[in-house]
């Protein structure tokens, strides 16, 4: 459903984010890319979302060449959970999901009060699926706990309804009961259809959940497979404490 | 004990319109602040452009107040963006950067007014009537209604934008953090150069509305500027209507101060009011403070 080929990325003239990566997101999967910090999961991210260009290699969606802006991959089916969540602070839980579909609308109805009926009845679909959203309506995304906050970051890349999820690192400073809900989550909205990216340091938790799963060290995949591949490689252990181990 | 009741209910009348004023002057230190974090001192200039060049247009090119208006407002807009383009660009630089910038285009900016309009104060024809109102004793003058009405339906609008339409939602979330703005399609620095000209054109407004009671010259902008900056202050940096909230403190303490002691610390009174804010309640009047 997406392919990452040969995908190069360099921060200024000496960092090398990526280098010559290849991945493929499967359809109706969840598909771990796995990592230490620095490795350059979150670059893939944002490659994906268009927030960075590629020096060499190109990302395909659906068997096309993606290349257009943010909103553009938002209309094809894209949504992305970034790091550390990402909310704005002062804006309600209401004004969230209402922007949620920002770059989905025309510019007309960008300065209505009200979002036509379509979205807000998955708006209202969203806040059944997370009842403490519909409690927090009219408050404050900061005044949430934190895992009230992951969720409403969820919610709000679901609002377009996309084909695709990525999420980057969702279960960092979350308590592991909040992550096995959160990662429960992904499994039932891909058993409803949609496909998910997820990028996480937590290799542990992440595999639970995956079908398959890339492990990314110093911007270069090192390793893929299935957990019980990964497991048996020792890929993981060289990847996030540098042991050496034969490459899948 | 009538005259003084007659001097309070009149320093009311004056201190509501000079508030409302204010307050507008405020709202686009506010705005551009919420969106594009800059501090613009340049707002002044907008004050200053709006009633030079409807004077102009009136008093010299014999225009309608009407058409003068429409076309102070749009061309300070204009300005709002050109100012913004340059502030926004240096604002990555850092918020000082930005503000010393945009001290250094109000200063440019009086230079240029001086050389397209000279250095004497210009004026025009209130665009309604002379005729004063009296209630009780206390003297309402029809340009004082006008600044209060119209400042009001202004400042009620911005507010409705900002608050009631997506759009302005998505203009505060370009403030509130403009990397994950980006990732649901909203331009933070468009966003941010639509708040200067939002902030233009309400400077524009101002300009028309008080030239014909005051005059304006080209060097009017650092009062406008202070004034603006200090309602802001004591509003508070976080809400538009509170910037309102706080011009219309600070227009009751000036013209207090204008009718029981002397006009000429007006000014000085809005910096003493700054200041007493900020020692007593940094946070602004109306806001409180984070917990």
């Amino acid at each position: 459903m997406l392919q990452l080929e040969g995908v190069t990325v360099r921060y200024g003239d000496a960092i090398w984010a990526l280098q010559d990566v290849n991945l493929e997101v499967a359809e109706n999967k969840i598909t771990a890319l796995l990592g230490a910090n620095g490795a350059g999961k979150t670059t893939v991210i944002r490659v994906i979302a268009g927030l960075v260009r590629p020096v060499a290699g190109v990302v395909r969606w659906e068997g096309e060449i993606l290349s257009g802006p943010v909103e553009e991959r938002s209309r094809q089916g894209l949504a992305v959970v970034p790091e550390g969540r990402q909310l704005w602070p002062g804006l309600t839980v209401a004004e969230h999901l209402t922007l949620a579909v920002y770059p989905v609308l025309g510019p007309r109805q960008r300065f209505r009060s009200r979002l036509p009926e379509a979205y807000q009845a998955r708006i209202e679909q969203l806040l059944d699926q997370f009842p403490a959203l519909r409690r927090h309506w009219r408050h404050r995304a900061e005044t949430m706990s934190g895992g009230e906050q992951q969720m409403l970051a969820l919610a709000r890349a679901l609002a377009t309804n996309p084909k695709l999820l990525a999420l980057d690192e969702p279960s960092v400073g979350l308590a592991p009961l909040v992550v096995e809900e959160l990662f429960g989550r992904l499994e039932s909205t891909v058993r409803a259809g949609m496909t998910v990216l997820l990028v996480e340091q937590n290799a542990e938790a992440a595999l639970d959940v995956a079908d398959w799963a890339y492990v990314l060290q110093s911007g270069r995949v090192v390793a893929s497979g299935s957990r019980r591949d990964l497991d048996a490689s020792g890929a993981l252990e060289e990847a996030y404490l540098g042991r050496s181990s034969q490459a899948l | 004990m009538r005259l003084l009741a007659t001097a309070i209910g009149q320093a009311l009348i004056t201190g509501v319109a000079l508030g409302v004023i204010f307050g507008l002057v405020a709202l686009g230190f506010v705005v551009i602040y919420q969106v594009a974090g800059v501090l613009n001192f340049a707002q002044g200039s907008f004050v200053v452009w709006g009633g030079l060049f409807s004077a102009w247009l009136v008093s010299d090119l014999g225009w309608s107040s009407i058409l003068a208006l429409v076309a102070s407002v749009l061309t300070a807009m204009g300005l709002g963006v050109a100012v913004g383009r340059v502030a926004v660009s240096v604002r990555q630089h850092g918020e000082t950067a930005a503000l010393i910038v945009t001290v250094g285009i109000g200063i440019v900016l009086e230079g240029v007014f001086l050389a397209l309009f000279g250095d004497q104060p210009l004026s025009f024809s209130a665009p309604i009537g002379q005729q004063a109102w009296h209630l009780a004793n206390v003297v309402v003058l029809p340009e004082q209604a006008l600044m209060a009405g119209l400042g009001a339906v202004v400042v009620l609008a911005v507010q409705w934008l900002l608050r009631r339409t997506i759009w302005g939602m998505a203009l505060r979330a370009c403030a509130a953090n403009p990397a994950s703005a980006r990732l649901f399609g909203m331009d933070p620095r468009r966003m941010a150069t639509i708040a200067f000209a939002i902030a233009g054109g309400v400077g524009g407004l101002v300009g028309y509305l008080v030239t014909p009671m005051t005059g304006m010259d080209f060097g009017s902008d650092v009062t406008w500027t202070i004034n603006g900056f200090s309602a802001a202050i004591v509003g508070g940096l976080g809400d538009p209507l509170w910037a309102v909230g706080g011009g219309l403190a600070l227009g009751l303490v000036e013209s207090f101060l204008g009718t029981f002691g002397s006009s000429a610390y007006e000014t000085a009174g809005a910096l003493v009011a700054m200041l007493v804010v900020l020692l007593w309640r940094p946070q602004g009047l109306f806001i409180r403070r984070a917990s």
